[in-house]
C-alpha cells in the first residue's frame, strides 16, 4: 500500500499546524516522522486515518499496483499517540472487543491473541485489569491491539514511549517482521538511534514544515553537505600549519592526537591530502558521518532562533 | 465487518462494562434484607419493646364492672388508695405509669417524663373510656349499633377505572403511578450515571482515537444508548420485581388481590412500557451528547447542566394525583416529560385516543431528532480531550 501526500496543510485557530507538506511513502517500507513535540507529526497523522481533515493538499493511497484506493478500516491500524484502553477491563476483555469492532471471527483472533500475549510475555498476565499493568505493559498491550487485524499499513504514533530498552528491542523487531510480510509501516518517533536502525526513509518536521525527507544518506546531504572527517596527528602543530589553506573551514582538536575537519563542500579531498602531509604529519584520517540524532539536533537548533537572536 | 454486528458489539460491551455479578447480587441481597426488615418490622419492634411496669387506680371500685385491659407492653397491677396521693408526687422505682380512672370515666397517666412507649397505652384508654361511656347511656341496641357503627361513604366515580368491581383492587391502583414513576425515575438516574462515566472515563483514558479508526462516532454513540438503556431496563426491572414481591406479600396477608387481567389492563401496560422505552432513549441521547462535551466531570461546570433532562421526572411527582388535570395533560404530551406522565396517566385514568396517539407521536420524532443531534454533538465532543468545546461550539453542532 502507498502513500501519497501532496501539498497538505492544516491550521488550528491561530497556529499552522502542518504547512504544505508533501510526502511519498511506498509498499513495504518502513517511513518515519521526526521532529520536536509540536512539529505537526501527530497533526499529519492524524488527517492521514481520518480523524482530521486537511484544509489544503490531497492524500491519496493506492495499491501494490498503483490504483488508488480508499483507505478503510481493515486497510489499517493506527496506534495514536494519546492512547490508552479499557482501564477496568482484562487485558484479554480489551483485545477482543478490539478484534470483534474489527470484524474478526474468534478462529481467526484467538489464536493471534495468543501469539501476540506470548511473543511479549503477557499470557500470565491477560485476565489481569489494564490498570494492574505497568506503563510499558500497557503499550503492549495496545500494540497488540493494533496488529490483530493484520493490517496492510501500519501507523503508529510513538510507537517507543514508555518502553524499556528491552521492548523497545521486541518492537522494533515486529516492525521488521511487518516490513518482511510487505508490509507498509509510517511511524513517528523521537528515538533517533532506533530510527536509524529502523526506516528506510524518514521526514524531518518542524513547526509544520518539512526541513528533510529521504534515505538517511540522503538527509545528511541536504542538510549536512560539508565533508567531516578526523585526522590523527599532532593536534598543536596542525592548527597552526594548516590555518592558512582556505578550503578547510572548520577545525577543532579533539586531543592532543587527533582533530576534526570541516572541509568545505568545493574542496576536493583527493588534492588536499597531500598537501595538508607535506604541513603536518598524518598518521590516519577517515570521512564521519554525522547519526541522526546529532542532524536533528543540529537542524532543530538551526531551524528554531535562539532566545538571543529573537 | 457489517454495522449491525459492531454495534451490537458495542452494545453488549456498554452493557457487561458496568454489568458485575457481585455487584448485582449484592444489590438484590440488599433490597430483599429491607424487604425482609420492612415486612417483619412489626414483630422486630415487638420482640425488642420494652416492658414498663404500671399500677391502675379506680376510683369508684366497688360499683365498677368494666376493668381497663392494657396493651400488652404495659402490664398494669391494682394500686391500694393507700399510695395514690403519695405515688402522684412521686412513682416508686419499680413503676413507670400510674393510671387513675374516676367515676366519671376519665383518666389521669402519670409518668416521670413523656415517652413514645406511652402512646399506645393512652390511645387504649381513650378507646375503652369511650365504649364504657356509649354503654352507661342506656341504649337501645339498635341505638347503640347507631353510635359505634361509623357511616359509610359511598364514593361513585364516573371513571371506568374506579368503579365498583374493581374496589379489590384500589390499593393496588393508587400506588401503582407512584411505583411506576419511582421505577421510571430510578432507570433515568442509571442512564445519568452510567452515560456520565462510560464516556467521561473513555476521554480520560484515551480510548476514543483508536476506536474512531473504526467505528463512526454515531455508531459508537447508538452502541453506547442503547447498552446503558439496557441497563436503565435492568435496574427498572430489578425494582418492579422488588415492589411486585411486597405487593404479593401484603396481598396475602390483607387477602385483597383480584388480579385477573383485562383487556385495557395489557393494553395500558404495552403502551406504557412502548413510552417508557421511547423515554429512555431520549433521555440516554441527550445525555450521551452532552456527556461528549464532558471532560473531567468533577471540574466541568457541565455536569450539574446534565441534571436538567431530570427534572420533569421530578415534576411529575407533583401532579401524581391529578393525572386528569390541565398540567398533567400538558405533561402526557410534551415528550420530554410524556414517557413519565402517559404511563402515570394510562394506569389512572382514561386518557382520549388522540392524547395518546399524539404523545406517541411526538414523541417517536423528538427521539429520532434528539439521536441526530446528540450524534452531532458526540462527533465534536468525543474528540476533545484535555479541554472542552465551548458554548458556541456546542450551539453549532445543535444547530447542524
Amino acid at each position: 500500500m502507498n502513500i501519497t501526500i501532496d501539498r497538505v496543510s492544516k491550521r488550528y485557530k491561530t497556529v499552522t499546524a502542518v504547512d504544505a507538506i508533501s510526502l511519498h511513502v511506498s509498499s513495504g517500507q518502513i517511513h518515519a516522522l521526526l521532529g520536536p513535540n509540536g512539529a505537526g507529526k501527530s497533526s499529519l497523522v492524524r488527517m492521514l486515518v481520518g480523524l482530521t481533515s486537511p484544509d489544503n493538499g490531497t492524500i491519496s493511497i493506492s495499491n501494490e499496483q498503483g490504483a488508488e484506493i480508499q483507505l478503510r478500516p481493515e486497510h489499517f491500524a493506527y496506534l495514536p499517540e494519546d492512547r490508552g484502553l479499557y482501564q477496568d477491563r482484562s487485558v484479554n476483555d480489551n483485545l477482543v472487543y478490539i478484534a470483534k469492532l474489527r470484524g474478526l471471527d474468534k478462529s481467526v483472533y484467538a489464536p493471534r491473541i495468543e501469539h501476540w500475549l506470548k511473543y511479549f510475555e503477557l499470557t500470565d498476565r491477560q485476565q489481569e485489569p489494564m490498570r494492574q499493568l505497568s506503563k510499558g505493559n500497557q503499550q503492549k498491550v495496545q500494540l497488540i491491539s493494533t496488529l490483530l487485524h493484520d493490517p496492510s499499513l501500519v501507523i503508529l504514533d510513538e510507537p517507543f514511549s514508555g518502553l524499556d530498552p528491552v521492548n523497545q528491542e521486541h518492537v522494533l523487531n515486529v516492525l521488521r517482521d511487518l516490513k518482511k510480510q510487505g508490509k507498509t509501516v509510517l511511524l513517528s518517533a523521537h528515538q533517533m538511534a532506533l530510527v536509524e536502525r529502523l526506516a528506510d526513509k524518514m521526514l524531518l518536521m518542524s513547526e509544520g514544515r518539512a526541513l528533510a525527507q529521504g534515505t538517511l544518506d540522503e538527509i545528511r546531504s541536504t542538510l549536512q553537505p560539508k565533508r567531516l572527517y578526523r585526522v590523527q596527528c599532532d593536534a598543536f602543530k596542525a592548527q597552526t600549519a594548516w590555518a592558512s589553506i582556505e578550503q578547510i573551514e572548520c577545525l577543532t582538536p579533539i586531543d592532543e592526537h587527533e582533530v576534526e575537519l570541516t572541509l568545505d563542500s568545493s574542496a576536493n579531498a583527493a588534492s588536499i591530502w597531500p598537501r595538508l602531509s607535506e604541513l603536518c604529519e598524518i598518521q590516519g584520517f577517515a570521512l564521519r558521518k554525522p547519526g541522526l540524532h546529532e542532524l536533528y539536533l543540529d537542524t532543530i537548533r538551526q531551524s528554531k532562533p535562539t532566545r538571543e537572536e529573537q | 465487518m457489517s454495522t449491525s454486528s459492531q454495534l451490537k458489539t458495542i452494545v453488549w460491551w456498554e452493557f457487561k462494562r458496568f454489568f458485575k455479578w457481585k455487584q448485582e447480587l449484592i444489590s438484590i441481597a440488599l433490597l430483599l434484607i429491607i424487604f425482609l426488615v420492612s415486612a417483619g418490622w412489626g414483630i422486630i419492634t415487638e420482640v425488642f419493646s420494652e416492658e414498663h411496669q404500671g399500677a391502675v387506680f379506680y376510683q369508684d371500685k366497688q360499683q365498677q364492672q368494666w376493668q381497663f385491659e392494657p396493651p400488652h407492653s404495659v402490664p398494669l397491677r391494682d394500686a391500694g388508695s393507700m399510695e395514690i396521693e403519695q405515688w402522684q408526687q412521686s412513682l416508686p422505682e419499680d413503676l413507670d405509669v400510674l393510671v387513675i380512672i374516676s367515676k366519671e370515666l376519665e383518666a389521669q397517666v402519670v409518668t416521670r417524663k413523656k415517652e413514645d412507649w406511652q402512646q399506645p397505652l393512652i390511645k387504649a384508654l381513650e378507646s375503652q373510656l369511650q365504649d364504657e361511656r356509649i354503654k352507661q347511656l342506656d341504649l337501645t341496641p339498635t341505638q347503640r349499633d347507631v353510635v359505634e357503627q361509623v357511616p359509610n361513604v359511598e364514593q361513585v366515580t364516573q371513571s371506568q377505572s374506579a368503579n365498583a368491581d374493581e374496589a379489590a383492587d384500589e390499593g393496588f391502583s393508587e400506588a401503582l403511578p407512584m411505583l411506576v414513576t419511582i421505577s421510571i425515575t430510578v432507570g433515568v438516574f442509571t442512564g445519568f450515571g452510567l452515560m456520565m462515566m462510560s464516556i467521561t472515563s473513555e476521554k480520560q483514558q484515551r480510548v476514543t482515537e483508536q476506536l474512531l479508526t473504526m467505528i463512526s462516532p454515531k455508531q459508537w454513540m447508538d452502541g453506547k444508548i442503547l447498552g446503558i438503556t439496557l441497563h436503565s431496563i435492568k435496574s427498572m426491572v430489578f425494582l418492579a420485581l422488588f415492589f411486585i414481591a411486597i405487593g404479593f406479600v401484603a396481598s396475602m396477608f390483607s387477602g385483597a388481590g383480584d388480579n385477573s387481567a383485562t383487556f385495557d389492563r395489557y393494553y395500558g401496560a404495552l403502551l406504557s412500557v412502548i413510552f417508557v422505552l421511547l423515554g429512555l432513549l431520549l433521555i440516554n441521547s441527550m445525555l450521551a451528547g452532552f456527556s461528549a462535551t464532558i471532560d473531567d466531570p468533577n471540574h466541568s461546570s457541565r455536569s450539574s447542566v446534565m441534571l436538567l433532562p431530570l427534572l420533569p421526572v421530578f415534576l411529575s411527582f407533583s401532579i401524581l394525583d391529578n393525572p386528569d388535570g390541565g398540567l398533567a395533560q400538558v405533561m402526557s404530551i410534551i415528550p420530554i416529560s410524556s414517557f413519565v406522565m402517559m404511563p402515570v396517566r394510562l394506569l389512572q385514568t382514561d386518557v382520549s385516543w388522540w392524547q395518546q396517539l399524539l404523545s406517541l407521536a411526538l414523541l417517536i420524532v423528538f427521539v429520532v431528532w434528539m439521536r441526530n443531534v446528540a450524534g452531532r454533538l458526540f462527533t465534536m465532543g468525543i474528540q476533545f480531550y484535555g479541554k472542552e468545546p465551548k458554548w458556541k461550539d456546542i450551539w453549532q453542532a445543535i444547530k447542524g
